[in-house]
């Protein structure tokens, strides 16, 4: 038995042997020749190398605990998650950066202001130990729903620019003219958040829980912050993802209300034949 | 004269998809552009309703250059038919026929049920398509959903692309009787049909 409050430290020898399990899907990926074994070495060696860097950095920090500090260590996630949704939604990051950063920042404070201010009530709103982690899971699960939402978003109204064209021209303004393609973008990029949510408990356990209940937290301080966890995070994907298409839609359309098609990364698209409408 | 067009073509990385165009769309004129598939056709019409800026030459309306404030004014005056239009496919042929008119500008015309049925009399489609999905119906039903829903905006220019392609031949006669017959309609059209570019008043080969 563990006494609450304490965890049983991994040691290194049994985290390596961990790393031996990788046998098997590497053996699987392989096998099926999907030719992801490489990029499979490089993720893990990847994610290991970075958490442990983290692990440094994030002992640093907390023991520091500086409000500029802290808003610095966030500005660097901010910044990556930025260029992940612009990468991974095949978008160029020099029309999206700005627009991204602004919506993203503006989504943070609003819910961690809400949430750790009003909801867990700390009295100092950067402590390191809450506004850190907190913002981490919030800018996660905010770049994974801005990634399917941009891409939908934007990849749509290129893919079904006639669509697009006939709104404008039977006398739609932009914001009628893309009203249906937000409504697919947020469906998709929501549908699976409202299942998860439903499932939530029942199917899986969520890491945030997870973690409190193996760090020694009563499971119903655990349950209370994985509910506001959700709602924070449900919260701050709608209003970062409306905000981000809501503002870059002001860089990314011409004066006509055309969508500019060199915003977009998709080699295809550079080179299609431009006479097929 | 409503759009006049000097010396125009659309010229992607420096070479023309087809020999410059000039001529005038006047009010009641029936013009057909004509020409090879792939030559360019649908590309005049984005040229006009400001969608394609890649042209070269002059072209006005109303006298005016196609300047955004112009390009706006064409989208409430004309009535656009592309060869085909990829809505979203989960869209009921209902929801097709409205959606225009959920447009702020196009409310005062919404249509009633009446006259929405009315067309669907006129065009020999069946009522119960309404709530079929739009991706659900044929090349020729869609292609006379297109045409009413154009109809009911009552834009006095109509640009159509291709309208008679996917129609059986008494239904080609009917839209032709319905479209180039009408003198208060200006329409500028792309077509290969026989039938249909012989009722235009003038022929632009590309």
């Amino acid at each position: 038995m563990t006494p609450m409050g304490s965890t049983v430290d991994i040691s290194w020898t049994g985290l390596l042997i961990s790393e031996l399990l990788l046998v098997i899907p590497l053996f699987v990926l392989g096998y099926y020749r999907t030719r992801l074994v490489k990029s499979a070495i490089i993720s893990v060696l990847r994610m290991t190398v970075q958490l442990f860097l983290v692990g440094i950095y994030l002992g640093y920090i907390f023991k520091l605990n500086n409000s500029w500090v802290n808003m610095a260590w966030v500005l660097v996630m901010l910044v990556v998650t930025c260029q992940t949704i612009a990468r991974r939604g095949e978008l160029k990051l020099n029309y999206f950066l700005i627009p991204f950063v602004i919506s993203i920042v503006f989504t943070l404070i609003i819910i961690d202001t809400f949430f750790l201010g009003f909801t867990v009530r700390i009295g100092y709103l950067l402590d390191a130990r809450y506004f850190i982690p907190i913002t981490g899971m919030l800018l996660g699960n905010i770049m994974q729903s801005n990634v399917i939402a941009s891409n939908s978003f934007y990849h749509n109204i290129y893919k079904n620019r006639t669509a697009f064209r006939f709104a404008l021209a039977s006398g739609a303004t932009q914001h009628e003219a893309v009203f249906p393609f937000i409504g697919e973008a947020l469906k998709k990029a929501f549908n699976p958040t409202i299942a998860q949510m439903a499932t939530i408990g029942l199917v899986s356990l969520p890491g945030m829980m997870t973690g409190q209940i193996l760090g020694g937290n009563d499971p119903s301080v655990a349950i209370k912050y994985q509910i506001m966890m959700m709602l924070a995070v449900f919260t701050a994907n709608v209003i970062s993802v409306i905000l981000c298409i809501r503002l870059s839609g002001r860089f990314i359309f011409d004066s006509y209300g055309n969508l500019r098609e060199d915003i977009l990364r998709n080699e295809q698209i550079q080179k299609r034949t431009y006479w097929k409408v | 004269m409503i759009f006049s067009l000097r010396d125009v073509t659309v010229a992607f990385d420096g070479k023309s998809l087809f020999s410059p165009v000039s001529f005038d769309l006047k009010e009641g004129d029936k013009i057909a552009v004509s020409g090879p598939s792939g030559k360019g056709k649908s590309s005049l019409f984005n040229v006009l309703l400001g969608f394609e800026r890649r042209y070269q030459g002059e072209v006005s309306f109303d006298g005016k250059p196609l300047l955004p404030a112009v390009v706006l004014d064409i989208r409430r005056a004309v009535g656009w038919l592309p060869q085909e239009i990829n809505v979203l496919s989960t869209q009921t042929v209902r929801e097709f026929i409205y959606m225009p008119f959920e447009y702020q500008v196009n409310k005062p015309k919404r249509p009633t049920l009446d006259r929405i049925e009315y067309w669907f009399d006129e065009l020999n489609l069946k009522p119960d398509i309404l709530d079929h999905p739009i991706g659900s119906v044929s090349g020729g039903e869609k292609q006379r959903i297109g045409i009413l829903t154009v109809m009911l905006l009552q834009r006095p220019v109509l640009f159509l692309d291709e309208p008679v392609a996917a129609l059986d031949a008494k239904m080609k006669k009917k839209v032709v009787d319905l479209l180039l017959g009408n003198t208060d309609i200006t329409i500028l059209s792309t077509s290969h049909d026989a039938v249909w570019n012989e009722h235009c008043n003038k022929i632009i080969t590309l």
